[in-house]
């Protein structure tokens, strides 16, 4: 048989890696950093890019994007080689993906804090980024999909799978999601609203866990355990099963971020029952991951690469149980809109993909650099300092979510709220946030004696370039006349492609296409409403400044929730949220019904309190925002915000776009009248003032102010 | 009796019903492939990282 020779191309392999190292470094650094203002609300020096409501999507975003994102490129380009027995299809194209991922990571470096966001969850980064992000993800899938199929090992290996499921599922999850109309470059409005902007958000959101923070990085399991543990994958059958029914079921487990919120039953019974059918094939690949160690485990003791692998698989394990039970709609009622959930995400980013990641890190160094890894012992020191930073991470923040959840929901033997002031329960987690910061200390300190290891590592080898190999050609693939065995699919890349496209493609168009259709879902209410132009572009502020990050609106129907907020939210009362603000966290209470009722506040109590939370609510951890009171806003996109609004269907009249500004300085006027009879002397043009009308118009749609 | 299943779901619960077919099906199917998988394509593909030869050598030690 004629074998070929051919190099590995090994540059791009180390480019990610000092990617995944640096951005793992700033992902941990911002974290801190906003852990540090719950406590400490001064921590943002009044500086308003500084901010937790900015910064939080800047972590979030870089966590997952830029460490995980650059941790799977780095751990794809060197495995995917190998298995297919190729170099990457192009070059060109694996520089254009570095490159241009790189720069999408910049662009939201400078756009979040710039409060340039559209408030989706995971996906914050406005439309040109979105369309960059597009383009640079194709790049990828062009080069895997070319790689495959010049390959030379005729059968694809279970980790090439896992990389074809992701990148078909992330294409289609962003492309979908991400349907928007631009207002101008740095602007866009949903092309979704309310209820169903929520549904498509959290079939993404949720997705983006499963397909960017999972599938890939169980492509990585299955290609680097193998390598770390000399042994051979416990059960080939096993990933079969779990490939297929992981992917099938994943994608349907979206609607249980929606438990006991305004969207109809039916999607969230479909969330809750796929998430619990999850365990099944989420503790296959675990078992799988652990078994491989099977007559290893004697060297798990020695060899912090395992010990890493170990803590990682079990991590995964942990939150792919406690994720099925949260979509339970008693344990959600609890663990929902509290830290029970962050400490949830934080077992699956710091564990699971972080400490695989370091293990892939100190596997591929050496491997880079043709020498030894600098220092075990120092890598040792590393997987301590980062279990035991996620252990004084996650514990906290468990008991913080516990505690929350009691506090809101405890009534006196009178059947009265024994916390009516939310702010009581917000001084009781005080402790647990220090302790939160503590634990991510500690875990950034193991990165960082990582770097150190990591360079010297470095400077002791030399990087080599391109490996030479030697292989067949790939051999004609031949049908066996009456074969339909797995076989046939694994050395059938297309075929492959498709199937797993249908797959992930089912749950979410049985899910839209009844809640788009059939009108019932989202009955309307006659007295709701557009948003005047003044409340738009408070709207607009509100997104700006990432209060959704701390405020939901969102009042579940529990008799605790409409004792402290009022009436349950409706479906109805969403119909021109472009895009819907129901949060995912109360750090501060909800504001849904911050308008209405015992709730409504004088215009100059909202005033002074966003001039100084402290001075309306002594002991509030939120942070001041001094520049609404100075900054005046500009309302020169007022008419094309206007203009496309009506193209999502909100019924502004015809032409309104010429009255908008006339009627926002009006009900502007309105406002600084009411804060002069209080003593306070301002303008109509302040970003305060549009601020103020937007929280005072919560919750009117269907009660009287 | 989906209707129960998935309530409120009157009118469209034939999506949910046959989505929940669909997943059986694929399940059963993939299940009857991997029981008449045989051995040795097994044992070559659980084995294909380690068949590489191609980074076995570095060990990591380590200097200190």
């Amino acid at each position: 048989m004629e074998m070929e020779k051919f190099r590995y191309d090994n540059q791009i392999v180390r480019m990610f890696f000092w990617a995944t190292v640096g951005w793992g470094i700033t992902a941990f650094l911002i974290g801190l950093h906003i852990a540090l203002e719950l406590p400490a609300p001064w921590w943002n020096f009044e500086t308003s890019w500084l901010t937790f409501g900015r910064l939080r999507p800047l972590h979030t975003n870089a966590a997952i994007f830029a460490f995980v994102g650059n941790g799977i490129f780095m751990g794809y380009y060197y495995a995917a080689q190998r298995l297919l027995k190729a170099r990457n299809f192009s070059d060109m194209l694996g520089r254009i993906h570095f490159w241009g991922w790189q720069g999408i990571i910049v662009a939201a470096a400078l756009t979040l804090p710039a409060g340039i966001t559209t408030a989706k969850e995971y996906a914050e980064l406005e439309w040109p980024i979105d369309i960059a992000i597009a383009l640079i993800w194709v790049a990828w899938g062009v080069n895997m999909i070319g790689t495959i199929i010049k390959r030379r090992e005729k059968h694809m290996y279970v980790a090439i799978w896992f990389f074809i499921a992701t990148f078909v599922t992330v294409a289609m999850l962003h492309i979908v999601n991400s349907f928007e109309v631009p207002v101008s470059m740095w602007k866009s409005y949903s092309l979704y609203a309310g209820v169903q902007d929520a549904l498509v958000q959290w079939w993404y959101g949720h997705n983006a866990v499963a397909f960017f923070l999972t599938t890939p990085y169980l492509g990585l399991m299955y290609y680097y355990m193998p390598k770390a543990a000399q042994r051979p994958v416990y059960s080939y059958r096993l990933s079969v099963i779990h490939f297929w029914a992981l992917i099938f079921l994943y994608i349907w487990a979206g609607p249980h971020h929606l438990l006991y919120t305004s969207t109809p039953d039916w999607a969230q019974t479909l969330g809750t029952v796929f998430s619990i059918m999850l365990i099944a094939p989420s503790w296959g690949g675990m078992l799988n991951g652990l078994l491989t160690l099977r007559g290893a485990w004697d060297r798990v003791r020695q060899d912090p690469i395992l010990k890493f692998m170990v803590v990682a698989v079990s991590a995964y394990g942990m939150s792919t149980f406690e994720g099925p039970m949260m979509s339970l709609k008693n344990y959600n009622a609890i663990s929902h809109f509290t830290d029970y959930t962050i400490a949830h995400v934080h077992v699956g980013t710091l564990g699971w993909n972080g400490l695989l990641t370091f293990a892939i890190l100190y596997w591929l160094a050496p491997r880079l650099w043709n020498t030894k890894l600098y220092s075990v012992k120092l890598a040792n020191v590393h997987f301590w300092l980062a279990t035991l930073g996620l252990i004084f991470y996650v514990i906290p923040m468990y008991w913080t979510g516990i505690t929350q959840a009691l506090m809101w929901k405890q009534f006196t033997p009178e059947g009265i709220l024994v916390y009516p002031n939310f702010l009581e329960t917000v001084l009781q987690l005080v402790p647990m946030y220090w302790t939160r910061a503590f634990g991510g200390t500690l875990y950034l300190t193991g990165s960082l004696v990582m770097l150190y290891n990591l360079i010297k590592t470095a400077r002791a080898g030399d990087p080599i370039p391109d490996e030479e190999m030697e292989a067949p050609a790939l051999q004609p693939i031949e049908s066996v006349p009456g074969e339909f065995k797995h076989r046939w699919i694994e050395a059938r890349p297309v075929p492959f492609i498709i199937l797993a496209l249908v797959a992930v493609a089912i749950g979410g168009i049985v899910e839209f296409v009844p809640m788009f259709v059939v009108k019932s879902n989202i009955p309307t209410i006659s007295t709701v409403t557009p948003y005047s132009p003044l409340e738009l572009e408070g709207r607009d502020l509100y997104i700006k400044e990432g209060c959704v990050n701390c405020h939901s609106q969102m009042i579940r129907p529990f008799r605790s929730e409409t004792e402290r907020y009022g009436e349950y939210s409706k479906a109805g009362e969403y119909v021109y949220d472009h895009p819907f603000l129901w949060g995912s966290k109360r750090t501060g209470p909800d504001l849904h019904r911050e308008g209405v009722g015992k709730l409504r506040k004088p215009d100059a109590w909202h005033y002074n309190h966003m001039e100084n939370p402290r001075s309306m609510s002594p002991g509030s951890i939120m942070p001041v925002y001094p520049w609404l009171l100075e900054r005046s806003n500009d309302y020169a996109h007022l008419p094309k915000k206007i203009s496309v609004m009506r193209t999502l269907g909100v019924p502004y009249p015809e032409g309104y776009e010429d009255q908008a500004l006339a009627d926002l300085k009006t009900q502007a006027d309105g406002i600084v009248a009411n804060l002069k009879n209080a003593g306070i002397e301002t303008t109509w043009d302040k970003e305060i003032i549009a601020m103020i009308a937007y929280l005072q118009k919560l919750g009117t749609g269907i009660l009287p102010k | 009796m989906i209707s129960r299943i998935y309530p409120g779901a009157e009118g469209y619960a034939f999506f949910q019903g046959l989505s929940l077919v669909l997943f059986f099906l694929v399940f059963i199917g993939v299940i009857y492939m991997i029981l008449t998988m045989r051995k040795g394509y097994i044992d070559k593909m659980s084995n294909m990282p380690l068949d590489l030869g191609d980074d076995q050598s570095t060990n990591h030690g380590g200097h200190k």
